[in-house]
């Protein structure tokens, strides 16, 4: 394969999902989930490792493909397929905006895997994520599953914001910084990086955040219990599954060492395994528990990994299988349980705790910002208009008005006129006389007036 | 007069001859009005692509005319202003697509096109002057050409806008003036060069320099809206959907913070500054202006309000990124004036269009809209998106560039500001996107007007979508050539260069 | 062609070109316009000549009847009055035009030869070389202008030009007083005799005292300015122009002069107290025009406030100073007949000028709205016009003579006045739900004002000529003061 085919074949694997997500062409097409995926397929299938440099994107990017996001390639490939498949039943009145959503979804989780810096990569993730909540309201819009889904919004901004940080402070370190095309005689890092630790936990909490990691899992159980179990398997296997790949990609594990936070991790993930055994043993969501099971065994392993790099790096190529794996789990997880027809859940979940709390968030938050709009952000506009008020009001009275119109009344008066002239006039002439012997008075004008006095 | 001294001139006439001869049409002549319209913006984009090739290759371009003993009225493009002409070139012509659909049947359209001719003359001024003198002359007309086109409805509530308007600006350009003039004092000479002019005053003048700032700081942030100087923006939302849209994204807010730029960098030169200790309350200014505009933006429920503030808070970006002192922040400062330019004139784009289209003015009222006006929500959730700084949109570059600038500037706390703002500018897009796209519509909208097939007029409709577009891909390429973010890269190695 | 410029006593011709003019008027009535516009140019034509020779030559001096200076009268011509002389026969030109439009037959009878006559004294004021020859043009000139003020019909224009006459006489004879003192103690009339001749003494500061109340009380400096605002807003609408834009800068151009040239040096004092005078006119006359409901009373009050800038530079006292009064003088004259004439468009449009009403009117003027703006602009002092270039002149002579205070006043006055201009400007974005019964305005009028509000703004954007030209000959080309 030449060199031409196999750029434009790289380019459009993230490209053509994300030129079919436009309504107009899409609904012309009988299947454009499939034919979306066709050129992930042919490049799964073609065995050649390809590196692309896109330095005009972004801040200089690039897309790979080798043996380990091959893995990882074929296993979202067969994800998607298999969500193709299940949402075929689903044709609906939404089914434009769906896809429109899904294509989009599909765009993000397939360039995720193969670009290979981490501010496409962020790129990717947020196009996912926010699709994926598109794709969650469109298909389902019952009243109960928005609280989870909002919170699930929240989180991502918050993911968001915490990634972004994070980015910011690995190119901060790393060394030549990012942001390096503006040539490096301008550059003079004055900056101390801040502290290693404060970094990891950045980007620990930020896809932590976004894998539903205990204790930030709340939203998951209600999610994936949704009707349709090809949201429930694109949640798992695609969002989650990338957010715990960005994880394990982006965190310096096996070259710098955290003890404290390597322990911290592993209490976490074992924390969450005890969760997922405990609370989640549920027909209705196996496949959250499943989701959250593995998630636990996968920040375990992170954990080993920062506190000893050692470990990581004789295993390392394996943290990518096992993401495949967990996926392609799911995804056997859930067409299993389509197949064998989950019972309609709504009626079992309203009791579940995650809706209530969630409700009771939002409620609280609610009234936090009806208060601090009370307290402070109207109130300070209306001190202001309320100020202006009186000075306009102190204006009014007609007090200034009339010492206008006295004023100039006054001066209308020829006896008042004519004194008035006099006075200046004796007032001219006193001036003129009495300062005139002292030049010290005048320093302004003698100095101007040099020329003069010599006269 | 030869070809490079004469080309400045030609840009500043290319919106200023139509502007003329457009008040002069009657109100009938539609078609003349929009050919001479379009003409005089596409003129205008073709000279600025001139200029840019120029510039990049070193031609210098410079107009004088002798205005004051000592002082020449003089236009010249250099990298900087280059930045905003072609900002403003550019929205100039699908702003005036986008008016010619907007008012479209509605009186005195001759007038307003005229103004709004010479609102974008005096911009592309403000953005070409070679000196503080002219930059004051063109601040000012501004002033005036743009006060019809905020009481361009004659309602009684534009009036007041319009009157609050004037009286902040008007304030604001006696301060200009003051300050330019006692600048001209002390150093004798106002013409903007690289790394400034002052730095080579006695030291005995420290003081008098650092009041001399203040002033003009305050003459220019009435415009560029720094708090507690904000006032009269709000207001202004009141003037028709495509002069809120042009002075949000482009004029007025622009030229105040262009201002600041080119004071900071070109008069009193940014080391220069920096030593003066000038820098590092401004920058505590910006980021005040970043968080309150952003927290009045969350509890606005008229729409054009919100945006209104959330300009307050966008644009103080840009002098945040000035007044952090280093140069990848200066890129990102720089930047944000084309990105927040394209952003928040998508946004008011859309705005109209759901004003005009569907007769909502309200947050409340939104519910669903996305489902009548699929393509202008679209346009406005890029927008919004890009607000809030996600990538690749271009808020996001800025943002970054914010973000690492003043990582290496030492100056850790502007990141928890930027962090901040990107939450409360999620905490009040996100609501309205939700409700437009996830909530269910009403039976029927308070005033629609129907297009057919369409969901509202192509010159209604086109626009914003050319607009959202750019903002993916200057967000996407920002690493090719030509684009905002390599010409910033351009500008700023001439600045910290010697 | 140089020949021919070089050989005409300009001097002469400008001075008799509109006397002869004003007698011709009054013999041929009918022809009234006719000479009257041909006469308007042919002065014009002879101030450029004059204009030709002093940027070529310098100042001249010319002595008629071949009389020397003790004895007979001499014309004198520098930078500064060929100044005053160019705008006056600009003004006067555009008021021509405009004033053939606004007479009717019987009242342009009396209209152009009095005019003519007033341009004349004008002329003769601004090239005469003693004062004795000062006051009696400065008596003409009031009687002239007197008289135009009466010819607008009603009582209420009668007794204000009534009251108008007591005061141009009341200040001629201060004037006079002042000159006989001066006579007295020196010998002589001549400015260039008595700037050698006299030493401060008691009795020349008596003369020099009177002399300067008589020509604050003609110049209308707060608070002698009781007379103006009546007089100039119950005028005819050309009327006003020509006497807030000349005729009051008359009396003012004398002053400068005695100031520069005569009066004894180190007088600080003196100028600070007109400067305070000019600062209390500049607020007082804002704050009036801001409450007046009617348009041309209005504009009054602001030439009240435009004269306070005038008198700014006597405290400021350098070259800067000067030259931006000047130049405020040049740009309020220019931008003030504007106004007027654009409050005489509207008078004659709506038959009313009360600004609460202006909303009916001035939506179907707009040629006439912007002529009002743009003379707005200037008097507000906003770039490009005459107004800012003045306003930053003297704002800089504050700054360098280390007086900021007057440019803090600089700065008020300019907001004020923005204040009420925007008011009326306003009025142009008003529906007015009732329609007005209006009378056509004839195309010259709007035109000839909107030309001259033009110029206005012109004067911003080319002021290094007039600039220049002030520096000719003396007071200010070398090295400024007394």
């Amino acid at each position: 394969m030449n060199g031409f085919m196999s750029t434009f074949l790289l380019l459009l694997v993230p490209g053509l999902p994300l030129l079919l997500a436009l309504p107009a062409l899409h609904s012309r097409l009988r299947r454009p989930l499939y034919l979306a995926l066709l050129p992930a397929v042919i490049l799964w299938i073609v065995p050649a490792d390809i590196a692309l440099e896109l330095p005009w994107l972004l801040f200089g990017s690039g897309v790979a493909i080798d043996g380990d996001t091959r893995w990882l390639l074929a296993s979202l490939v067969l994800i998607w397929m298999v969500a193709g498949f299940l949402l075929q039943a689903t044709r609906g009145t939404k089914e434009r905006r769906l896809t429109t959503f899904l294509l989009l979804m599909m765009g993000g989780s397939l360039s995720a895997i193969l670009v290979t810096e981490m501010a496409g990569f962020f790129a990717c993730l947020v196009l996912l994520g926010y699709a994926y909540f598109g794709v969650l309201l469109t298909a389902d819009g019952s009243e109960a599953s928005r609280p989870a889904a909002r919170l699930y919004l929240v989180l991502l901004v918050l993911s968001d914001v915490l990634l972004f940080e994070a980015l910011l402070v690995t190119s901060i370190m790393s060394d030549p910084p990012w942001g390096k095309a503006i040539g490096e005689e301008v550059m003079h890092p004055a900056a101390q990086p801040p502290p290693l630790l404060f970094y990891l936990l950045l980007t620990f909490v930020g896809f932590a955040a976004r894998g539903a990691v205990w204790p930030l899992q709340s939203w998951l159980p209600r999610l994936s219990v949704s009707p349709h179990p090809a949201l429930t398997l694109l949640l798992g296997a695609v969002v989650i599954a990338i957010a715990l790949l960005g994880m394990v990609r982006w965190l310096p594990l096996g070259e710098l060492t955290s003890p404290l936070l390597g322990f911290l991790i592993q209490g976490v993930g074992g924390v969450a395994l005890l969760y997922a055994v405990v609370a989640g043993l549920k027909w209705q969501t196996i496949s959250a528990t499943f989701i959250l099971f593995f998630s636990g065994l996968l920040i375990i392993m992170v954990g080993v990994g920062l506190a000893d790099p050692a470990v990581w790096n004789s295993y390392s190529h394996w943290g990518n299988i096992f993401i495949a794996i967990i996926a392609i789990g799911l995804a056997v997880l859930t067409l299993v349980r389509d197949r064998l027809g989950a019972p309609p859940c709504n009626a079992v979940v309203a009791g579940k705790p995650a809706v209530p709390m969630v409700g009771l968030l939002e409620e609280r938050i609610g009234r936090a910002i009806r208060w601090v709009s009370k307290a402070g952000f109207e109130s300070l506009p209306r001190l202001r208009a309320a100020c202006v008020v009186q000075i306009v009001r102190l204006w009014q009275p007609h007090q200034w008005q009339r010492m206008l119109v006295r004023g100039e009344a006054c001066f209308r008066q020829w006896h008042y006129a004519i004194a008035l002239s006099l006075l200046l006039a004796i007032v001219v002439v006193l001036i003129g006389i009495s300062f005139q012997d002292y030049p010290e008075t005048a320093a302004v004008q003698v100095h101007i007036n040099q020329e003069g006095v010599q006269q | 007069m030869s070809w490079n001294s004469a080309l400045p001139l030609l840009v500043l006439a290319s919106s200023l001859f139509p502007g003329g001869v457009i008040f002069f049409l009657s109100e009938e002549r539609v078609v003349t009005r929009t050919v001479l319209n379009l003409a005089g913006a596409t003129l205008k984009l073709l000279l600025v692509g001139v200029m840019i090739w120029g510039v990049f290759h070193g031609e210098p371009y410079e107009s004088r005319l002798p205005l004051l003993p000592g002082l020449d009225l003089v236009l010249r493009a250099d990298a900087l202003s280059l930045l905003f002409v072609t900002l403003s070139a550019v929205l100039w012509l699908a702003t005036t697509v986008y008016a010619i659909g907007y008012l479209e049947g509605s009186p005195n359209r001759s007038r307003f096109f005229g103004f709004f001719s010479l609102c974008v003359t005096a911009t592309i001024g403000v953005a070409l002057s070679g000196n503080l003198l002219t930059f004051l002359l063109f601040y000012e007309l501004l002033t005036l050409t743009t006060y019809p086109l905020i009481v361009h409805r004659e309602t009684e509530v534009a009036r007041r806008a319009g009157r609050i308007y004037l009286t902040y600006t008007l304030a604001g350009g006696a301060l200009l003036m003051v300050g330019t003039l006692w600048l001209y004092t002390l150093s004798g000479t106002l013409a903007f060069t690289a790394q400034g002019f002052l730095s080579t005053l006695a030291s005995s003048e420290q003081s008098t320099l650092i009041m001399i700032f203040v002033l003009l700081m305050m003459g220019l942030g009435v415009k560029a809206a720094l708090i507690p100087l904000h006032g009269w923006l709000p207001q202004a939302m009141v003037a028709p959907a495509p002069v809120s849209a042009l002075l949000h994204a482009v004029a007025v807010v622009k030229a105040g913070a262009f201002g600041i730029i080119r004071v900071v960098y070109d008069v009193y030169g940014i080391q220069f500054a920096a030593t003066l200790g000038v820098t590092l309350p401004l920058a505590v200014v910006a980021a005040v202006t970043i968080i309150y505009g952003s927290l009045r933006a969350l509890f606005q429920d008229d729409l054009k309000r919100r945006l209104a503030f959330s300009t307050v808070s966008q644009v103080a970006y840009i002098i945040l990124g000035v007044a952090i002192v280093g140069p990848i922040a200066a890129i990102g400062g720089l930047v944000h004036l084309v990105h927040q330019g394209v952003m928040k004139i998508t946004l008011f784009f859309c705005a109209g269009n759901i004003a005009e289209t569907l007769g909502i003015h309200k947050i409340s009222d939104m519910n669903g809209v996305g489902q009548r006006l699929p393509w202008t929500m679209a346009a406005f959730t890029i927008a919004a998106l890009g607000m809030i700084g996600l990538p690749p949109l271009a808020g996001f570059i800025s943002k970054w560039y914010l973000g690492l600038g003043a990582l290496e500037a030492g100056q850790g706390w502007v990141v928890i500001v930027l962090a901040c703002s990107s939450l409360l500018n999620a905490a009040y897009f996100l609501p309205i996107l939700y409700a437009a796209w996830f909530k269910p519509p009403p039976e029927r909208w308070p005033a629609e007007r129907s297009f057919g097939r369409q969901e509202t007029a192509w010159p209604l409709l086109a626009p914003p979508l050319v607009t959202a577009l750019l903002t993916v891909v200057i967000g996407l390429l920002a690493s090719a050539p030509f684009s905002p973010l390599q010409w910033v890269h351009f500008i700023t190695t001439s600045e910290y260069l010697p | 062609m140089s020949v021919l410029i070089f050989s005409i006593h300009w001097q002469v011709m400008v001075v008799l070109l509109p006397l002869a003019g004003a007698i011709a008027c009054f013999l041929w009535p009918r022809r009234g316009v006719m000479l009257a516009l041909v006469c308007a140019l042919g002065t014009t034509l002879s101030v450029a000549g004059l204009s030709w020779l002093v940027v070529v030559e310098g100042a001249q001096r010319y002595t008629v009847g071949g009389w020397g200076a003790p004895l007979g009268i001499d014309l004198y011509v520098d930078g500064l009055s060929l100044l005053m002389l160019i705008v006056t026969s600009v003004v006067g030109v555009a008021i021509s035009v405009y004033a053939n439009g606004y007479f009717e037959r019987s009242r342009a009878r009396a209209f152009w030869p009095l005019w003519l006559f007033l341009w004349g004294a004008l002329n003769a004021l601004f090239l005469s070389a003693d004062i004795f020859n000062l006051y009696i043009t400065l008596e003409l000139l009031g009687l002239a202008a007197v008289t135009l003020v009466a010819l607008a019909k009603g009582a209420q224009p009668l007794s204000s030009a009534m009251r108008y006459l007591l005061v141009t006489l009341l200040g001629s004879l201060l004037f006079l007083l002042g000159v006989a003192l001066l006579y007295h103690s020196s010998g002589s009339v001549d400015i260039a005799i008595l700037a050698e001749r006299l030493s401060a003494s008691p009795v020349v500061w008596i003369a020099l005292g009177l002399m300067v109340v008589g020509l604050l009380l003609k110049t209308a400096l707060f608070p002698l300015h009781f007379w103006l605002p009546q007089a100039h807003a119950s005028a005819p609408a050309p009327v006003s122009a020509l006497l807030s834009a000349l005729v009051v800068k008359a009396s003012f151009y004398i002053l400068i002069r005695l100031w520069l040239e005569i009066f004894p040096p180190n007088n600080f004092v003196l100028g600070q107290l007109l400067g305070l005078l000019g600062a209390a006119a500049l607020l007082w006359g804002n704050l009036q025009a801001l409450r007046q409901t009617r348009l041309k009373m209005l504009i009054a009050y602001s030439t009240v406030a435009q004269l306070g800038y005038l008198f700014l530079a006597f405290p400021l006292a350098n070259i800067i100073g000067w030259t931006g009064a000047l130049y405020m003088l040049l740009s309020h004259a220019i931008a003030k007949a504007a106004m007027f004439m654009a409050a005489g468009n509207i008078l004659r449009f709506g038959g009313h000028d009360s600004i609460a009403d202006l909303d009916r009117i001035v939506q179907r003027l707009p040629l006439t709205v912007t002529t009002f703006a743009l003379a707005g602009v200037s008097i507000m002092g906003l770039p490009p016009s005459g107004g800012f270039v003045a306003k930053w002149l003297l704002l800089e002579a504050a700054i360098r003579s280390a007086q900021w205070w007057w440019g803090v006043v600089l700065v008020l006055g300019g907001l004020l006045s923005a204040v009420w201009i925007f008011k009326v400007v306003g009025y142009a974005f008003t529906p007015s739900p009732v329609p007005h019964e209006v009378r056509a305005v004839p195309a010259s009028m709007e035109w000839s004002a909107l030309a001259l509000a033009l110029t206005a703004i012109a004067l911003g954007l080319f002021s290094s000529w007039p600039l220049a030209l002030m520096m000719v000959g003396l007071p200010f080309g070398e090295g400024g003061g007394s």
